[in-house]
């Protein structure tokens, strides 16, 4: 009994290994730049950089309570989901940012940064819409 | 604040973006409006001692509520406003005042000016103080964030520097310099304190410079914090005296009487020094923090006729706080305080408080909160306390008008928020 629910606990953790979702960080297109560090994203994220090289001012689109936007926000941020709303919420509170936009979904989200300049934001598979996906180089 | 300070900070955002709009900073086709606000009641009850309000028998008198509003006006310029409204014992009661109002012009992400009210950052988590659901805790550690001086701690209105400089493989830096001044509320707390001996009584103030710079620097570390901020205030205060002085003779039970009832002063404080160094440790979903403040400030009082009388105080204070996210419904904190009056005597036995006790204030907190949706909040936490070193002379008087305290005592706070 000990030894199967073992296996059970070896078998779930690959699963949920395998089924934990990758991480896209996409841009509109007119973005001036290919690739990113994580740091960078963090910084982007965090509201610390709030511009492109030579493209204007960075617009943050995020996702609601979902998967993807726990993986990425522990991953790049390296803040929990709840330590990310209270982030912004104290930017806004405290008149030091505004929260950025968050989408229902991926599709509206991805709808979104295709057609504003300046926008970036995170997806769990890749699209055709007219985005571009960045690199990130020290993944 | 009056109605005409309000009005006052309308006219600078509304001026200021006047002012703004023909240099061409201006330039976005549309824009957003963000609105956000919160309302909280919290309830308080100690055993022994009043502390902030009536709380030795249970007071609602503790409740804050804010609306903000935020645009962005051009890709670099920010303008926002938040009124706000608390009460807290005799502090606030409810009268509505601008929380911050200014033009924030990002120049570029290590250099950006803010021009208005602008919020206090010495230590970590004051410019959050006054919004309940941003921190676990009810009461933030009263050795830093001390209540009792908080119509001071707030804000400032003048001019911000502030920016983000990337160290690259050494993290990022981040500061913030002020200058200005500040409103002291004369029906504050800190008039409280200047009235606490019972011989003054405040008409106003004028706090003459406010200078404030701090740094945060994210280590290399993942997850660590560290900082400092120094605030120096130079201001005064007038009034008049409400007793006549009573000085003993060697021969009892004989005095002399000083009869400087109704007498002009003014009090000076030239050179109040605040100094705070924080420290914070994220680890998913712990949170450390410690922070440690030295507080220096000479109160000066002048009275036409007699010697001025001179009075330094240094102040310290620390703590230690851990909170733990549970999950998306609860998380959990404690923290322990320390505060002191005097810091070259912890105990009070050189100084002549009276009683010994009434030189510090420790306080172990242990704090509950419940988040059953994103825009509702509700927490309880208890406080074992030790002396009473924050408690105001005035809210702790028998019926014989002497102070009455009690060295060991506890608190219990609960305290419900909507924000949005």
């Amino acid at each position: 009994m000990k030894k199967s629910g073992l296996w059970l606990g070896v078998l779930l953790f690959f699963i949920g290994w395998s089924v934990f979702p990758d991480v896209l960080i996409i841009t509109n297109p007119d973005t001036h730049l290919s690739s990113l560090k994580k740091d960078e994203v963090r910084d982007i994220f965090t509201g610390k950089r709030t511009r492109w090289n030579g493209s204007g001012k960075i617009i943050i689109a995020t996702l609601e309570d979902s998967e993807i936007h726990r993986v990425f926000v522990r991953e790049f941020v390296k803040k929990t989901p709840s330590q990310f709303k209270n982030y912004w919420r104290q930017k806004a509170f405290t008149g030091e940012g505004m929260i950025p936009r968050i989408f229902r979904d991926e599709e509206s989200l991805i709808e979104f940064i295709a057609n504003t300049k300046g926008a970036v934001g995170y997806i769990s598979a890749p699209t055709t819409k007219p985005v571009k996906t960045i690199t990130i180089t020290d993944k | 604040m009056k109605k005409t300070g309000v009005r006052f900070w309308i006219k600078v955002i509304v001026f200021g973006t006047g002012i703004l709009l023909p240099l061409g900073v201006l330039g976005a086709e549309e824009f957003e409006i963000h609105v956000h606000g919160y309302i909280s009641q919290g309830f308080m009850f100690s055993n022994h001692n009043n502390y902030l309000a009536n709380t030795k028998n249970g007071t609602f008198q503790f409740n804050e509520l804010g609306l903000n509003v935020s645009t962005e006006p051009s890709d670099k310029l920010r303008v926002g406003i938040q009124l706000a409204a608390l009460d807290l014992g005799d502090l606030g009661n409810d009268r509505i005042t601008i929380d911050w109002a200014y033009a924030d012009y990002r120049w570029q992400d290590w250099l950006g000016l803010r021009v208005g009210k602008v919020k206090l950052p010495t230590g970590f988590y004051n410019k959050a103080r006054d919004v309940d659901m941003l921190r676990t805790s009810i009461l933030l550690p009263q050795s830093i964030y001390v209540e009792t001086f908080r119509d001071t701690l707030v804000a400032m209105k003048g001019i911000s520097g502030y920016g983000e400089i990337p160290l690259h493989a050494f993290g990022n830096l981040s500061y913030e310099i002020l200058l200005g001044s500040m409103n002291i509320d004369r029906e504050g707390p800190s008039t409280k304190g200047v009235e606490a001996p019972g011989f003054f009584k405040v008409d106003k103030y004028n706090v003459k410079k406010a200078l404030l710079y701090g740094a945060a620097w994210e280590t290399p570390l993942k997850g660590l914090r560290l900082g400092f901020s120094n605030l120096h205030i130079d201001f005064e205060y007038t009034g008049f005296i409400t007793k006549d002085l009573i000085m003993p003779v060697p021969y009892p039970p004989y005095s002399i009487t000083l009869p400087i009832k109704g007498l002009a002063f003014t009090g000076v404080t030239p050179d109040f020094l605040r100094t705070v160094f924080s420290l914070e440790y994220t680890w998913k979903d712990l949170i450390l923090a410690a922070e440690y403040l030295l507080q220096d400030q000479n109160n000066i009082i002048h009275i036409p006729g007699l010697p001025s009388m001179e009075r330094l105080l240094k102040i310290d204070g620390y703590y230690a706080s851990a909170t733990y996210r549970i999950n998306d419904w609860f998380e959990t904190g404690v923290y322990y305080s320390a505060f002191y009056k005097d810091r070259h005597d912890r105990k009070g036995t050189k100084t002549p408080y009276n009683p010994p006790f009434n030189v510090f204030q420790k306080d172990a907190c242990l704090s509950l909160r419940f988040d059953p949706s994103d825009n509702w909040t509700l927490k309880l936490e208890g406080h074992l306390m030790d002396g009473t070193g924050l408690c105001f002379l005035q809210d702790n008087l028998n019926e014989n008008g002497v102070p009455e305290y009690k060295k060991d005592w506890y608190l219990l706070a609960a305290k419900m928020t909507f924000s949005f």
